[in-house]
């Protein structure tokens, strides 16, 4: 092709490019005129784990507080501490680690609630395999993530006399993000959260006997019982966001209409499921409906309020942190603020919403195959 | 296109008159290299640039020096994955090439699927060979960066090989040379160094390739994992440092071959004489 054909195409695609933003901007603006605009970035695709803000946009919370909300999922590289830092986003999700290794990396960010106060992650092997204890992972192959989500693993691990930063004692794999690996036992022992990876072994058939694998089948080791729990799910913003008080009210109206999206979420589960099918997700009605449950397990009960952090997990979490992001001090409290969090509850109580779910209780729900 | 292998044997200086001139010749690239650090590590200061956007080059400096050991070892462990890419992309290549130039017609045939091989976006490929091969060894990544190798090898070294100029072909005829004597005799030594050149393209490619794979999974030791798993913790001196290991490895790649082609053609044009 001559050079000419190839300017003429580039132009034309910038040309195009431009209209299609200049479009999508026009409409933005058209449909919300007196709404303070947000844009909120998740930690992952859009799936239960995030129903509470999907619900709370949905339901018209969002709104009525004045606020018009863009929920813009995440994924593998996409790293929502720096889409904020950057400015593409004014609040972000994920886990508090990730938070607490931002900061100590000069990112000035801060949370502003703890919207789980248990962690979901575990590490789970097959039942014949006889690993039924993070002991018995000696010289076995385990299977994470990495990318910060590997800390509480390693600690449990350490805890034992493995040194897993350094693949002695245990060798560690990096765990893609389909669970085929376990099922075809690739690995010894895979990572998953209560809320997806397990859901997704027991949504499979097992070859051996036609049907579904069960819990039967695994030994499941929460992170939550070895004492190496760390906080995961917060609500994130810049330091310099919240210095501007107009800000602070905005992040309080929208703390508020998000918890009001759990709340509503924890009484009717079926519900959410169904506003997040409505947004698209990866996986199915099933999967989802596993892990509306599951997420509110996490949630529910909130001994001290939803979203407020418990400083005694924070100290755990923090310490972790520090050994296993090799940093050189252990992030200390400024790392969080509450008020924003008790402004929100306040206002929920007095709006007369339980803002604790006491009497919260797990549903049964059964597996799906394939997660349908 | 004159495709005869010229090596031309400079008369030898004395060793100390060949070190200065060369030093002569890299001291242009020098002072960029050192110009461009001078002024990343300023600009940084000047324009107050965030540390977490771009770290000062001694800062990576510092850092590569802390963390040698394991980047290292990371770069070490790509390496042998793109190597062993490299050697059965273009094994593949060369061996595919041969096929085709000698049976024509099959060539025919095949060449315009060897080209689309070409076309196959590595990065959507990655998880693929994860799946086939398993995510956690060297496997996977070697298919990728053999995929990549694959092709530039190929293309050279059937150019290389039908670019004979048809008189000597018929002179070997003349002379009653079987097709065996004419590609040990004019083919192959034609051939060489379009092959060398593409089989030191696809030294870095190899490298590149390895990495992409690494970027779906992979053992943590390896230097892809590393890089993108300390790009989401934040810690962007050692990505950035993981960076420039990769870069050395390619390089030493390269610059092996190079050798490796250096006394290959000399040896080839000694003994056509």
């Amino acid at each position: 092709m001559s050079r000419k054909v190839w300017v003429w195409a580039a132009a034309v695609l910038v040309v195009t490019g431009m209209l299609a933003n200049a479009a999508g901007a026009s409409t933005r603006s058209e449909g919300s005129r007196k709404l303070t605009k947000i844009t909120l970035q998740l930690k992952w695709v859009t799936q239960a784990q995030f129903a509470g803000y999907y619900e709370a946009k949905a339901k018209g919370y969002y709104e009525k507080a004045g606020l018009d909300v863009t929920i813009k999922p995440g994924g593998p590289n996409i790293v929502p501490e720096q889409v904020v830092a950057g400015g593409q986003a004014q609040f972000g999700i994920d886990w508090l680690s990730s938070l607490m290794l931002s900061r100590a990396k000069g990112v000035p960010l801060i949370s502003i609630d703890q919207v789980f106060n248990k962690s979901g992650l575990t590490l789970i092997s097959w039942k014949s395999s006889g690993i039924n204890t993070v002991a018995k992972m000696k010289g076995k192959k385990v299977a994470n993530w990495l990318f910060g989500n590997e800390f509480e693993v390693f600690a449990a691990l350490a805890k034992h006399g493995m040194d897993p930063a350094h693949n002695k004692g245990v060798t560690i794999v990096q765990e893609p993000f389909s669970m085929d690996f376990f099922l075809k036992k690739q690995a010894d022992v895979a990572s998953a959260m209560t809320y997806n990876e397990l859901a997704q072994v027991l949504e499979a058939k097992n070859p051996a006997t036609g049907k579904l694998y069960t819990l039967k089948d695994l030994n499941v080791i929460k992170m939550q019982d070895t004492g190496t729990a760390m906080l995961e799910d917060n609500i994130f913003t810049t330091t310099g966001y919240l210095k501007n008080p107009a800000n602070v009210a905005t992040a309080k109206k929208f703390v508020a209409a998000s918890l009001q999206g759990w709340i509503y979420c924890r009484d009717h589960q079926a519900d959410c499921v169904k506003t997040v099918l409505a947004n698209g997700p990866a996986l199915p009605k099933g999967h989802q409906t596993w892990q509306m449950n599951e997420i509110n397990a996490l949630i529910w009960p909130a001994p001290k309020g939803i979203g407020i952090m418990n400083p005694a997990s924070y100290k755990q979490s923090a310490k972790i942190v520090a050994k296993y992001g090799k940093l050189k001090t252990v992030p200390g409290h400024e790392a969080y603020r509450t008020d924003i969090a008790q402004a929100a509850l306040q206002s929920l109580k007095a709006a007369g919403l339980d803002v604790y779910g006491r009497n919260w209780h797990k549903l049964n729900v059964k597996v799906t195959p394939g997660g349908k | 296109m004159t495709a005869q292998p010229v090596v031309v044997t400079p008369p030898r200086d004395s060793l100390s008159r060949r070190v200065g001139r060369r030093a002569l010749e890299w001291l242009p690239a020098g002072l960029v290299l050192v110009l461009v650090l001078v002024i990343w590590q300023e600009s940084i200061a000047v324009f107050h640039i965030k540390r977490f956007l771009a770290p000062k080059p001694t800062a990576i400096a510092g850092n590569f020096w802390t963390n040698r050991g394991e980047l290292l070892h990371g770069g070490w462990y790509t390496f042998q994955e793109a190597f062993g890419g490299w050697v059965i992309g273009c094994g593949l290549g060369i061996l595919v090439a041969l096929v085709l130039a000698r049976w024509r017609r099959l060539g025919r045939a095949l060449q315009p699927y060897a080209i689309a091989a070409s076309a196959i976006p590595i990065i959507a490929f990655a998880p693929i060979t994860n799946a086939w091969f398993g995510p956690f060894g060297k496997t996977s990544k070697m298919a990728i960066a053999a995929v990549l190798c694959f092709f530039p090898v190929f293309v050279n070294t059937v150019r290389g090989l039908t670019s004979v100029r048809p008189s000597s072909i018929e002179l070997m005829r003349s002379y009653a040379a079987g097709e065996i004597d004419i590609f040990r005799r004019v083919r192959f030594p034609t051939a060489l160094p379009f092959v060398f050149t593409a089989l030191k393209i696809a030294t870095v490619l190899a490298m590149i390739g390895a990495i992409v794979g690494e970027y779906f999974g992979g053992s943590p030791e390896a230097l892809g994992v590393l890089i993108n798993s300390r790009n989401a913790t934040f810690d962007f001196e050692e990505a950035w440092a993981g960076i420039g290991v990769a870069c050395a490895f390619g390089i030493g790649f390269y610059l092996a071959v190079a050798a490796l082609e250096r006394v290959v053609l000399r040896r080839a044009s000694s003994t056509e004489d």
